[in-house]
């Protein structure tokens, strides 16, 4: 039960860039990852004129004054879709949370997007096919994945001591034993050593429960 | 900057003893339904938020859909009768399609109680999202959290309260995973100009807003580099599980936010009177109604559960884990710091250190080894990781995680407003004494405890000044001041700045009339700390425009100023602050007038100070003693 509260609790972990718009300024450069490894990145004008097309991880400079919307797909995902000058936090708080245990009457949404560093977004593309247990083994998913993102730095310190709140929190969620403590850590460590970007990282850590 | 002050309130205190904060809640039992206790009335009116104006009721919930009765709003007694009938007719679902008992699982609970019907922990029918919330937050027990004074963010002027909500079943020390709760006005994708005004005079919407502990720790403490206090409560395990089926019930309310009144503090007050009205933690008549006050005035009325906790910000971390180095370990950190290097021989602690250094400093280059060709200190950071991991002699279980920090207590913090009076002698005028009053907050020679280091942050203070022969004198009466005046760590930015708006004399204009204006100054700012003294140097040059309040008439006199100061803190709770100015008419450039003031305090304990001022200006010479209070 508490396992099944925390990763609940992850859930919402992304909601920290509270605030952010996608666009802060005129023009940026942004930088979009998805946790479907190559799905298409479109950014297309108000009118509809596709201006931008690469594949995640990728990032492009974009012109607040052009661009309207940037759309995320992949086969076998629903598409992805926000407008890029609102604010992000509280999309991500309906739709991680649709349906989830805050009980959200929200449809089932389409995906979620955060910023976990300056100008750099995660967006997490929902399965075409949707039911219950697929829901909430994406909420579990792509909670820890925003938990790792957003709390990448802190919990890499820890890692490098071994201990601390972040790695706590990640032991507890990942439901390691005290004796399995000390291998789960050096096998975070060597993930976070092999990894280039935070979202390698998150990946490696995500994927260690989807293997369960 | 403007913005900076008016915004000072959104997501802080509210200034002023206001309704619902100061309204009596106590109804008259003749009110209550027959056959119920007044003790149990009250206890309904608190669930709803009820409260007194002009003998009538009203709900400071305006939203319609938290009441069963349309005259629910303004009307207790019909509330209780629609509540009665909805709850006994479990078939009848709302018009939304959901049971009123598991739209309103507290309120249920508490008449079930009541009325007698039966002790029922969550509501019957089983409401499964209302299970499912109570699962989710896993709430054990209360506390309620202070979060320091920040001026980075206008909106975090005046700190930030908010409760923390603990599992006791943690199956270790995850306490990150628990949730918080927090009163937030929704403020996203607003412009200063617009959402200040509302915050101002009204207009914004908030609402209670449930969130992990870990998001909003990451946000204040490693970000903000904030303090965060904690203050577990002692509330009964029943009222915790009231506080969370009553969270249940405002979870999607949206409330009014505004300067006066509707702010994180008072609601925090709100929602701990809605669920336990025996504390009295309402009504609460303060002068202002600010986050650190109401975390004292839970602690008071409800009571401690255990020891307060104290986590230091980021910075303080770091501090933390350099104070335990060697003085050469000291040095040989600066070096890696300075130059960018992990010499093999480095201890883990320095190693730690240089890892929360970079944290504080370069965020987000633990991750950037795609970019460390163009990015030295990512390729720093991701050296000090590997040396750390590498120096580590024993294995990752056996490590032994530091003692919690310890730090003093918000709540020995000094109190908001203050009183001052003083005695002395006035060149040209005698024998004087002098009166100051100051609403809010706090001034660089305050007692440091709890603010920002070399920071004022003043709403409405005037300082007057009456002799023997009759004379009296407003020296100075501002409306608001900010300041930030220097630095106490190597994280901050030098930059000194100061705000005003007010009224106060000034040199360079004959007889030193008050000069009414808006004034703004930019400067450098440093300061060494060592032993328990500090000592911070500021210099800033500003512009004052403004009006010239003379006895022939009033004159716009835009002014130039000049400033420069040391501020002084001593190990013996004896603090100073040294000021000299330097103004001239920005018109003329020229009939320049300088002026010295000196305010030198010594710690009394319990919210008095002692004070020698000694003020220097181009009419007179000024000395006096005071005492100084805050209330």
């Amino acid at each position: 039960m508490k396992t099944a509260r925390i990763l609940g609790t992850l859930a919402t972990a992304a909601s920290l860039g509270a605030c952010a718009t996608i666009l802060a300024g005129s023009s940026q450069l942004m930088t979009v990852n998805s946790n479907v490894a190559g799905a298409e990145v479109h950014i297309v004008t108000q009118a509809g004129a596709e201006i931008f097309v690469g594949t995640t991880p990728v990032s492009t400079s974009v012109d607040r004054g052009e661009v309207g919307f940037l759309r995320v797909r992949a086969p076998g995902y629903q598409t992805y879709q926000a407008a890029l000058n609102r604010s992000i936090n509280s999309m991500f708080w309906v739709n991680i949370l649709s349906g989830g245990v805050f009980g959200s009457t929200t449809d089932y949404a389409t995906g979620a997007m955060y910023e976990y560093a300056p100008s750099t977004f995660m967006v997490t593309l929902q399965a075409a096919e949707q039911t219950t247990q697929l829901r909430e083994e994406w909420q579990r998913r792509e909670g820890l994945r925003a938990f790792v993102l957003m709390n990448g730095e802190a919990l890499v310190t820890d890692l490098a001591s071994g201990h601390g709140e972040y790695v706590d929190v990640l032991v507890d969620v990942m439901a390691i034993s005290p004796d399995q403590r000390a291998a789960a850590i050096d096998r975070w460590r060597a993930s976070y050593s092999a990894s280039r970007t935070a979202a390698e990282f998150a990946a490696a850590i995500v994927g260690e429960i989807e293997a369960e | 900057m403007l913005a900076l002050l008016l915004s000072a309130q959104v997501g802080a205190g509210s200034l002023g003893c206001v309704e619902p904060t100061c309204a009596t809640p106590l109804p008259s039992p003749s009110h209550a339904p027959a056959g119920i206790t007044a003790g149990a009335w009250d206890a309904w009116l608190a669930l709803l938020h009820y409260w007194s104006e002009d003998g009538e009721w009203r709900s400071e919930v305006e939203d319609p859909s938290f009441f069963l009765d349309p005259e629910g709003p303004r009307n207790p007694e019909a509330e209780w009768a629609a509540a009665v009938q909805a709850f006994l007719e479990p078939d009848k679902a709302s018009d939304s399609g959901v049971q009123p008992r598991c739209r309103f699982p507290a309120r249920y609970q508490f008449l079930s109680s009541v009325l007698g019907w039966g002790d029922a922990p969550t509501p019957e029918p089983l409401c499964p999202q209302v299970e499912a919330h109570i699962v989710e937050l896993g709430a054990r027990s209360v506390s309620v959290v202070f979060v320091s004074h920040y001026l980075g963010n206008p909106a975090s002027a005046f700190g930030h309260a908010m409760l923390h909500l603990a599992g006791e079943d943690r199956s270790s020390d995850a306490v990150l995973t628990d949730y918080s709760v927090s009163f937030e006005a929704d403020t996203e994708n607003m412009a200063p100009a617009e959402y200040l005004p509302r915050g101002l005079f009204g207009g914004l919407t908030a609402g209670y807003r449930t969130a992990p502990l870990h998001e909003r720790v990451g946000r204040y403490e490693r970000r903000e580099l904030r303090d965060l206090w904690t203050f577990p409560l002692r509330l009964t395990d029943e009222e915790v599980e009231r506080l969370v089926l009553h969270l249940w019930e405002l979870k999607d309310l949206e409330f009014g936010y505004g300067f006066f009144g509707e702010n994180c503090a008072q609601k925090l007050l709100a929602l701990v009177h809605a669920i336990a009205p025996g504390y009295g933690v309402l009504p609460y008549r303060s002068a202002a109604v600010l986050p650190q006050e109401v975390a004292r005035r839970l602690v008071e009325r409800v009571g401690l559960a255990s020891e307060p906790g104290h986590r230091p910000s980021l910075i303080g971390q770091y501090e933390r884990v350099v104070h335990r180095l060697t003085q050469g370990e000291r040095e040989g950190l600066g070096e890696m710091i300075a130059s960018r290097t992990v010499p093999s021989q480095a201890s883990p602690d320095v190693l730690n250190a240089a890892l929360l250094w970079s944290e504080i400093e370069t965020p987000f280059n633990a991750f950037e080894r795609g970019s460390a060709e163009s990015d030295p200190d990512a390729v720093w950071v991701r050296s000090l990781w590997t040396a750390s991991v590498a120096n580590l002699s024993t294995s990752a279980s056996s490590l032994v995680a530091p003692e919690p920090a310890r730090g003093a207590s918000i709540l020995d913090a000094h109190r908001p407003s203050r009183v001052v009076v003083r005695g002395g002698y006035a060149e040209g005028h005698g024998s004087i004494v002098g009166l100051g009053v100051r609403w809010l907050l706090h001034d660089a020679a305050d007692p440091q405890l709890g603010y920002p280091r070399y920071s004022t942050v003043e709403v409405a203070r005037v300082d007057a000044e009456a002799s023997i022969s009759g004379h009296i004198a407003v020296e100075e009466a501002t409306a608001v001041r900010v300041e930030a005046l220097g630095t106490s760590s190597e994280f901050h930015s030098p930059v000194a700045w100061r705000f005003e708006v007010g009224a106060r004399r000034l040199s360079h204009l004959g007889g030193a009339p008050l000069h009414f204006g808006l004034e703004f100054a930019l400067g450098l700012g440093a300061s060494v700390s060592a032993g328990g003294t500090s000592i911070g140097f500021f210099s800033m040059a500003g512009v004052r425009p403004g009006v010239a309040l003379a006895a022939s008439g009033t004159d716009f006199v835009p002014t130039g100023l000049w400033s420069s100061g040391v501020l002084l803190s001593l190990p013996s709770d004896v603090r100073a602050r040294l000021n000299g100015e330097y103004s001239f008419s920005l018109a003329s450039l020229d009939g320049g007038g300088a002026m010295f003031s000196a305010d030198i305090r010594r710690g009394l304990g319990d919210d008095w100070d002692a004070q020698l001022v000694l003020h220097r200006r181009v009419d007179r010479t000024t000395i006096s003693l005071g005492l100084v209070s805050f209330r």
